[in-house]
């Protein structure tokens, strides 16, 4: 502990583990740091960009998975180097089997968490853990799991086999309704590389070894991760086998299919990626979502079932409102959407520009 | 109806480190071939080589649903990319454990080919810019030259506009993305038509413009106060006299090439096993393909040496040099009989004047009749010599010969001395009479029943 204990106050800002004494030095000091960015922290909170509006909850989730993820990194990469790679650094060891995170305050101060596509997979896996939440109001978790087993029985042997890899990914998720469990076999593999990297940097900041060992766990843990186990993975998989063999949209529905298939099914059906429609969910109104289920020209009835089934702030989808949208305006803005994200980025950003107001 | 693979066992390919396919199944392979790629070359179905391309930058495994297509399937696969670690590191190993083969939604490209072989029978062409106006692909049935012309350029410097017509109406139009009605327009160089230009501007699946989609029409209005003789001729006639070759011949040599191109495959078992009698009907199919292809070449041939108009290019032409040419395309068709073309020396001069494809043509048809009425194992001998102000080629066979009476008469259109079943279609002789007479030379034939016929063609010498 003392030996920690030392090589943290070396490392200013990594722990909460410092003497009462030098802990206010250090601490005067990197809070005038981080007061510079004071402007920049009020704007965002004052100033919100996006139309959603953010839950302590999925805050607090956020900052748990993100803590998660980067503890389960490094420990998987101190593990590999001890285990793997014979490295008998006393530090590394220690972070290894500590079970708490060491790196994220360092990660989190650098900079290098404020990275666009980590965040917007923050967000989704938040939300997604939101819409888990609001199912299970609906119907319980042994019903959810349940649907999943009729395609245990499908003929098509491809099929069977996908849905039972999918029952396995889930039921290794399973953390309970509105818990958010971070694994990194759920992680997509352009995530897994985005964090792995900076987290194997801090760990020889920390640690102050500066051998091959860790980078090259690094590259092992990567080399390893294999993203087709994960649940996201295994519910496409399912989702392409078996959007082919029913008509698009076919009994498609979260209590039916489960909330991963569900997703799966309506992204393939619409052109449009997962994440995407899980943004649509957190968007006013689902105003996006009933867009594309109107595109893929779901009736009335089976549109407002899947709404009420993912709504959780009682917003109302009349059939009225619904059937006046313009299928063939639905069609065009949903293939507009299904486009290129950097282009359609800088679309918004430009017409914002040019009209002084952000759409 | 969906194909599936084999769940037990997965559609596999493997990489070199720079990217090579070295190894692939039958339906990986059949699919990199389709996407333009060769055996060994770079991967080239783009949906899989960016999925291996980005394994290797993370270097990480990945598995990706991927969807890609051939000319008449949607391909949805389940890919899981491997990179090799240790021995031949840099290898990438493809697995794809569910590929499922759909038929493509339907494009309606049946209808559209339907739609543009009446647009070519009317005499309406298309034409696709880019956004920019360039031309990217166009159909103009009147003028087939300008197909390979034109694209890249950009459609102004193609066409001037007539009155009552503007330039800076369709400029106008086009920078408001507004459509393009009845303009009139004349093609600045070749035929020098006279069309009406329609136009619709084009977005793309992203809501960009991308550029227009033209029709063209032909403007028989101006077209007849320009060209009053053609009018006259063209009158009254229901079929136009460019039928074949300009229209009918283009839209019948499509299928046609298709139907031989896959009888062909099934026949040689390309694609895999087949009983043997469906191999046999399916080169039944080809060779039946052939024989109409010929009779469409021959009847864009016929209606060409029957327009008044007709000409020939003056070439500078070796008539050695072309009996080489002639003899050498159909050598295959020789061996399969084990006939034997003797040919002149290949130092022998023998320059003539007459347009070179043309030439070539008649010396095929007659090598080729030499074979088809030969008997397997003879000898086919061309020999060249030198009249007065003709020079000439002879083809002799060891044949039946021809009859004394039958001597002109094949020489007529269609006739076919009796015979059927053969291939021929009775035009070949009369076509190349006509264009041996066209280059002011003539084709004539010396025979006795039953000792072989000899054709001579001849044509105005020029001085080496």
């Amino acid at each position: 502990m003392a030996k920690r204990d030392f090589s943290m106050a070396q490392n200013p800002g990594t722990g909460p583990d410092i003497g009462p004494a030098i802990g206010l030095v250090q601490q005067a000091a990197a809070t005038g740091a981080s007061s510079a960015h004071i402007a920049d922290d009020l704007a965002a909170a004052l100033f919100p960009q996006s139309d959603i509006i953010f839950s302590d909850r999925m805050l607090s989730n956020g900052r748990q998975y993100l803590r998660a993820i980067v503890q389960e990194i490094e420990t998987e990469i101190c593990m590999i180097a001890v285990e793997d790679f014979s490295l008998t650094h006393d530090t590394i060891i220690e972070i290894g089997n500590s079970g708490r995170g060491h790196s994220y305050a360092l990660l989190q101060n650098a900079g290098l968490l404020n990275d666009k596509p980590l965040l917007d997979h923050l967000f989704t896996s938040v939300q997604r853990v939101e819409l888990g939440a609001r199912l299970l109001q609906k119907i319980s978790q042994a019903d959810l799991e349940s649907v999943l087993t009729r395609h245990l029985d499908n003929e098509d042997a491809a099929i069977a086999d996908a849905a039972m890899a999918l029952l396995v990914a889930q039921s290794r998720d399973n953390a309970g309704p509105g818990l958010i469990n971070a694994q990194i076999a759920n992680l997509p593999a352009e995530i897994l590389f985005a964090l792995t990297w900076p987290v194997t940097a801090a760990l020889q900041k920390l640690s102050g070894y500066d051998g091959p060992d860790l980078a090259n766990a690094a590259k092992k843990l990567l080399g390893q991760h294999d993203e087709g186990a994960g649940t996201q993975s295994r519910a496409q998989r399912l989702a392409q086998l078996v959007e082919q063999v029913t008509e698009s949209g076919e009994n498609l529905h979260p209590l039916h299919d489960g909330l991963d298939l569900f997703l799966a099914r309506m992204a393939r059906a619409t052109g449009l990626s997962v994440d995407q429609l899980i943004l649509f969910t957190a968007e006013p109104n689902m105003a996006r979502l009933v867009l594309a289920m109107r595109a893929m020209n779901l009736s009335s009835d089976h549109a407002l079932s899947v709404f009420s089934a993912l709504d959780g702030s009682g917003q109302l989808l009349t059939p009225a409102s619904y059937n006046e949208i313009s299928a063939e305006k639905a069609s065009e803005l949903v293939a507009q959407w299904s486009g290129n994200a950097l282009y359609q980025d800088a679309q918004r950003k430009l017409d914002a520009h040019f009209s002084g107001f952000p759409d | 109806m969906t194909v599936s693979g084999n769940l037990a066992e997965p559609v596999r390919g493997q990489l070199d480190a720079d990217g090579r396919l070295i190894s692939a199944d039958a339906p990986l392979l059949r699919l990199h071939l389709h996407c333009g790629g060769y055996e060994g070359g770079p991967l080239a179905v783009p949906q899989l080589s960016n999925l291996c391309r980005l394994s290797r930058q993370l270097d990480m495994n990945l598995s990706r649903s991927v969807q890609a297509a051939d000319e008449d399937n949607l391909i949805n696969m389940w890919v899981e990319i491997r990179l090799h670690r240790g021995e031949n590191d840099g290898n990438i190993t493809i697995s794809i454990i569910d590929w499922k083969e759909t038929p493509a939604p339907s494009t309606g490209s049946e209808t559209l080919g339907r739609q543009r072989d009446f647009d070519r029978l009317n005499g309406r062409g298309s034409i696709r810019t880019d956004a920019s106006l360039r031309i990217m692909a166009l159909s103009l049935p009147s003028d087939l030259d300008a197909v390979e012309n034109y694209i890249g350029q950009s459609l102004l410097d193609v066409v001037d506009f007539v009155a009552p017509s503007k330039q800076s109406v369709l400029v106008e139009s086009i920078s408001e993305r507004q459509p393009v009605r009845a303009q009139h327009v004349r093609q600045k160089h070749g035929k020098k038509s006279h069309y009406i230009l329609s136009g619709q501007p084009l977005i793309d699946n992203e809501g960009l413009f991308s550029g227009y989609r033209f029709s063209l029409e032909l403007d028989e209005e101006k077209e007849a106060q320009e060209r009053p003789d053609d009018a006259d001729i063209s009158k009254g006639e229901l079929i136009s006299d460019s039928l074949f070759g300009s229209q009918l011949g283009p839209a019948l040599r499509q299928p046609l090439g298709k139907i031989i191109a896959n009888a062909e495959t099934i026949g040689s078992r390309l694609e895999g096993p087949l009983r043997g009698d469906y191999s046999d009907y399916a080169k039944d199919i080809a060779s039946a393909g052939r024989h109409l292809m010929d009779l469409v070449n021959d009847l864009s041939d016929l209606e060409a040496i029957q327009r008044t108009s007709f000409s020939v290019a003056a070439d500078d032409i070796d008539l050695v040099d072309l009996a080489h040419r002639a003899a050498g395309l159909l050598a295959v068709k020789a061996a399969d009989h084990q006939i034997r073309i003797d040919l002149p020396e290949k130092d022998i001069e023998m320059p003539v004047k007459g347009e070179f494809r043309r030439v070539l043509q008649i010396l095929v048809n007659l090598i080729g009749n030499a074979i088809r009425y030969s008997p397997d194992g003879s000898v086919i001998k061309l020999q060249v010599l030198q009249e007065a102000a003709y020079s000439a080629v002879t083809v002799r066979d060891q044949g039946d010969g021809i009859a004394e009476d039958d001597q002109q008469r094949i020489f007529e259109k269609f006739e076919r001395l009796g015979r059927s079943g053969d291939g021929g279609s009775g035009l070949g002789l009369f076509i190349s009479r006509r264009l041996a007479n066209a280059m002011d030379g003539s084709l004539t034939v010396e025979s006795a029943a039953g000792k072989g016929a000899t054709f001579k063609l001849s044509l105005p010498s020029r001085p080496a």
